[in-house]
């Protein structure tokens, strides 16, 4: 929040008058005159302390300040700034947008889908049972348990978790002010399909899981 | 009932929508006001102030959230009674119970004989002592103000009202975050999500229940503190992370969250100071006050889980200082670069040497229960004892939809709302998802910090929708394409829109106003004007509404179902709907307290320690607070071993009573058959010598009570206890006699005897089976008792002369000799 090597206010003049300097003459000046660390806010303060009734204890403030920023100085006679000329490598660069919602969905999606619980207990991707001619069907959800899943049913109900969340998304992209109509309708159509699906699919699944939900 | 809440709560959520669209609407509705009668404007919209309403339709809100929440919590205390539930609930209770007898500081230096027999537990010293003195607080000003109250109501309803007090910090949190409205919605959200009621019905009085509270409330004061880099504010923090430090173990979780929050912004380079002073002081305040609870003492300077606190505030001084430098530095810029990255060099630092110092054991390393969150693994191997917990699990999809329903869809989106419009605070929240949700991903008992977060981030991914689509008048009127207002501030948007309208009312001589009278007959060419239908938008606002009306009975229905039952009184539900209940644990405490000798001690595997010690008030081996482990893992041992082995540990334990819980007989499924597998792996943890788990499965690896089951399991004193002359009852007439419900089996082992243990109480549905353990026996007579003794002659009677003691009577063999004129020690050597 410093404004720091900016352009600041002098203390002696009028704070609204500022004047581009060279940065070696500035640095001089700032040495010399004003090296307070809230320079932006201390101009404006002495003005107002001009004017204002109260200049008494401004000035004592003002007088403490001076001899602390004395004190500050002392090392920067001695110590001199090396010349230096530095780049930011080039590959630090801030994500772009898209990407950082498809981390954060992707991740969403698998915390959501009890990963956590896949990697400690190993339960079977998909279970199965034996019906009464002895045939081995393939069971998609662990019934009655809330406590346990197979993979499969965690990856398809989480799923259906991120695509309700796409349909919220699209739905607020839908309010964008220069968009085409045809696409709007479309998204808008794509979002109450998405949230739809997501919702019955998640209901279902539950059913599923739990007969007894809701009765 | 059920139904009455459920319509109480359905309103609620309708009016959280009513005032999601609040400003707008009234908004609207004064600005129609003042077109249709220009005469009546004046006095209309001096009567109608837009902020007067707001605020009194939000304080209407809240206090509906407030009371919702608590009455949607009350399933447990209408269906049964007003009881404390499940097992650490006892200890506290019976805890505040001692307090407000005995004053605070005898409590804290209460020394409880009744746990952990041979040792004892110190318990000033070993919990948070926040619960119990809220409650004693409350207590002690009823009775002030002369309200009689029995301390075990206030323990019951705590709970439920700190949850209302919870909703009103989420709210006041959400609105410094976002807005007012967003802080409604997540207010109403919180009041009734079943992952935070979970843990916060009426009678389950644990410490999370006014933690929650705690938690909120800190981030609320602490965002408000990097708002305004105000003192004050961040003194506040730091005093209610006190009041979260005396209350929960959970305090970790703001500990370590909030410094992520600055190093976080200052490597988003937001670091501004604001951010200095109020982190400066929360630390510093935050620590002093820390150490003062008795239980956490020097743990915050030396353990790892704070250290990351430390290590960011050493990294934000340097930082400070270097920023400092910047003002004296000509081309800064520049340089900015390189400090930025100096910076980072020193963080890591920073921690390598937080490794280093607990590698050489200066910090303590993480606890068991923190290194599992990192390491999933670790629990399951290394300490059985905390993977045994079924809290302690890792979550399933079930659970996040159980306990978030429609907040898991809207809580990506609100993260994304979020990051997109990113602030100082914005950052805070994002993180505090993140973190919550891969926490909740590993334990299920952290579903509880994730709850409020996912409510928050819902709320405001709602009122940003809805900000928009449930604004249906303002895109009709306005003739240029409404840009969504993203609002800091609650009041800036009302404000603003207060300006439009002002705009829209100047304009009135254009043809505009005509069509304001009928909105949704707009001509097809002025539609593309406007973004969307109002049709569509009254559609979306609609099935929004619908989504909140389900969202609500599903939350009534998990709460009252699933989360609302004491678990220490079973009801069971007839075919015609009566109910039917089962009180065995109660009687059978009942019967301890009454027919056994005071300090009688009692062994039982460590779940039901604290419930004896509350209700039956007789001594426990083992307890809920599971310190020490190898002692568990000796009654484990006990349990796990033959009769004969077993009666030898009872005797070194000192042991007169064993109580298992058994629910062979009605089919409860939460008895210690169940849970014995946990006790052999927590007893071969310590004695691997002695019991293996492999010899208690079958074969094929299965565990059975049938009669393939493995000998070793068929013979254990466990298995006896409960299944003690069960094979002689006949359940039901379809069944073989000895046919064990829960597990849908006949049992193995059907006649045997007990050898050192005696049945002293069953109780009516033979949950709780009580065995007294008989002394030691009286030593068999030898076969030969008539033997003749022979008598030697005693040695020191002998006639053999020593030298120097002839004829001397009754000498004691070796005693020292004084010989004089010698030194002592020459005659050692």
């Amino acid at each position: 929040m410093i404004p720091n090597a900016g352009i600041r206010p002098c203390r002696n003049e009028n704070p609204a008058y500022i004047r581009p300097y060279t940065a070696k003459i500035r640095y001089r000046l700032q040495c010399r005159i004003t090296a307070s660390s809230t320079t932006g806010k201390y101009g404006q303060f002495t003005a107002n302390a001009k004017s204002s009734p109260t200049i008494g204890i401004s000035f004592l403030r003002l007088y403490k300040r001076k001899t602390m920023e004395n004190l500050y100085r002392l090392p920067f006679t001695i110590v001199q700034c090396p010349n230096l000329k530095l780049k930011k490598p080039s590959w630090i660069r801030k994500p772009s947008n898209t990407v950082v919602l498809f981390g954060l969905l992707v991740s969403y999606f698998l915390v959501t889908a009890g990963v956590i619980y896949d990697i400690i207990v190993e339960p079977p991707s998909v279970g199965s049972t034996t019906d009464e001619y002895g045939h081995h069907k393939p069971v998609a959800f662990m019934a009655w348990r809330i406590n346990g899943q197979y993979i499969m049913e965690g990856l398809a109900a989480s799923f259906m978790f991120t695509l309700g969340g796409l349909g919220f998304i699209l739905l607020d992209q839908t309010n964008k002010p220069n968009m085409p109509r045809l696409n709007r309708v479309l998204m808008i159509i794509c979002s109450f399909i998405f949230i739809l699906v997501a919702y019955c699919a998640t209901k279902i699944f539950i059913r599923i899981k739990m007969p007894s939900y809701l009765t | 009932m059920a139904a009455k809440v459920t319509t109480n709560q359905s309103s609620i959520k309708d009016d959280s929508e009513l005032t999601a669209n609040d400003p707008e609407l009234q908004t609207n509705v004064s600005s129609k006001k003042r077109l249709s009668s220009s005469s009546n404007m004046l006095a209309t919209s001096s009567l109608i102030s837009p902020t007067g309403l707001t605020s009194l339709i939000s304080f209407i809100v809240l206090t509906c959230a407030y009371i919702s929440g608590f009455m949607s919590r009350l399933f447990s205390v209408i269906r049964f009674e007003s009881i404390i539930h499940e097992f650490d609930p006892w200890f506290n209770y019976r805890s505040t119970a001692y307090m407000t007898e005995n004053g605070f500081y005898n409590f804290l230096n209460w020394f409880d004989e009744l746990a952990w027999y041979p040792l004892g537990r110190i318990v000033g010293g070993t919990i948070y002592p926040g619960l119990m003195v809220t409650s004693g607080v409350i207590h002690w000003f009823l009775h002030m103000i002369n309200i009689p109250i029995h301390i075990r109501e206030i323990c019951v309803f705590l709970a439920p009202f700190f949850s209302g007090l919870t909703a009103l910090a989420t709210y006041l949190f959400t609105k410094e975050l976002w807005s007012r409205r967003a802080g409604l919605f997540a207010a109403a959200f919180i009041a009734i999500a079943p992952g935070y009621s979970s843990r916060s019905v009426a009678g389950s009085y644990d410490n999370e229940g006014i933690a929650i509270f705690a938690l909120m409330f800190t981030y609320f004061l602490w965002i408000r503190s990097v708002k305004t880099g105000s003192v004050f504010w961040s003194s506040c923090t730091a005093l209610s992370y006190f009041y979260m430090v005396s209350a929960w173990g959970g305090y970790v979780f703001i500990i370590n969250l909030i410094p992520v929050h600055v190093f976080v912004l200052i490597v988003l380079r937001r670091y501004s100071l604001r951010l200095y002073v109020s982190y400066s002081i929360f630390y510093i305040l935050g620590l002093i006050l820390s150490m003062q609870i008795p239980f956490v003492g020097f743990q915050p300077v030396r353990t790892s889980e704070h250290m990351l606190a430390a290590g960011v505030f050493a990294l934000l001084q340097a930082y400070a200082f270097i920023d400092y430098l910047y003002t004296k530095i000509p081309r800064a810029a520049d340089i900015k670069q390189l400090f930025f990255g100096l910076i980072m060099i020193v963080g890591l630092i920073v921690f390598a040497a937080v490794v280093v110092l607990t590698y050489a054991g200066y910090i303590a390393p993480w606890s068991g229960r923190f290194y599992s969150l990192w390491d999933t693994n670790y629990a399951k191997i290394h300490i059985p004892i905390i993977a045994s917990v079924s809290e302690h699990q890792p979550t399933t999809w079930t659970s996040f939809f159980f306990d978030l329903h429609l907040l898991i869809c809207l809580f990506p989106v609100g993260a994304w709302f979020c990051i997109k419009e990113l602030t100082d605070e914005r950052v805070f929240i994002v993180l505090y998802a993140v973190f919550a949700s891969y926490f909740a991903g590993v334990m299920i008992r952290l579903m509880l910090t994730l709850t409020p977060c996912v409510c928050v981030l819902a709320a405001i991914a709602l009122s940003k929708t809805l900000d928009y689509y449930a604004d249906t008048e303002t895109s009709d009127m306005s003739t240029s394409p409404v840009v969504p207002t993203n609002d800091g501030d609650g009041d800036d948007t009302e404000s603003d829109k207060n300006n439009r309208n002002l705009y829209d009312k100047a304009g009135k001589p254009k043809p505009i106003p005509g069509r304001r009278g009928t909105p949704g007959t707009n001509p097809e060419a002025e539609e593309d004007t406007s973004i969307v239908s109002s049709n569509i938008k009254t559609v979306v606002v609609i099935c929004i509404a619908m989504m909140l009306m389900l969202f609500a009975v599903h939350c009534t229905w998990v709460t009252s179902n699933a989360y609302s039952s004491p678990s220490i009184v079973l009801a069971s539900y007839n075919n015609d709907g009566s109910r039917y209940i089962i009180d065995d644990f109660r009687e059978a405490y009942y019967w301890l307290r009454k027919n056994t000798p005071e300090r009688a001690r009692v062994m039982s595997w460590w779940d039901y320690g604290y419930q004896i010690a509350g209700m039956g008030n007789r001594t426990v081996l083992v307890d809920n607070n599971t310190w020490n482990n190898s002692h568990i893992a000796l009654v484990g041992k006990a349990m796990s071993s033959n009769e004969t082995e077993a009666y030898k540990i009872m005797t070194m334990l000192d042991v007169d009573y064993v109580l298992v819980i058994f629910g062979g007989m009605i089919g409860y499924s939460g008895d210690d058959i169940n849970k014995f597998l946990w006790m052999v792996r927590i007893a071969e943890g310590e004695h691997p010598k002695d019991i293996r788990e492999q010899d208690y499965f079958t074969e094929n690896g299965e565990f059975r009570v049938d009669r393939t089951g493995s000998p070793v399991l068929l013979n254990c004193l466990m298995y006896k206890l409960c299944y003690y002359r069960f094979g002689e009852l006949q359940t039901d007439f379809r069944s073989p006699p000895g046919f064990d419900r829960t597990r849908h089996v006949e049992i193995g082992n059907k006649n045997f005897d007990l050898q050192h243990v005696e049945e002293a109480y069953t109780t009516e549905h033979w949950i709780v089976r009580i065995y007294k353990v008989k002394k030691l026996a009286n030593r068999l007579q030898a076969k030969n008792a008539l033997r003749q003794v022979q008598r030697r002659k005693s040695i020191y009677s002998t006639t053999k002369k020593v030298a120097g003691q002839a004829r001397k009577q009754g000498v004691i063999l070796n005693k020292p000799q004084i010989k004089k004129g010698t030194k002592i020690s020459k005659r050692k050597t």
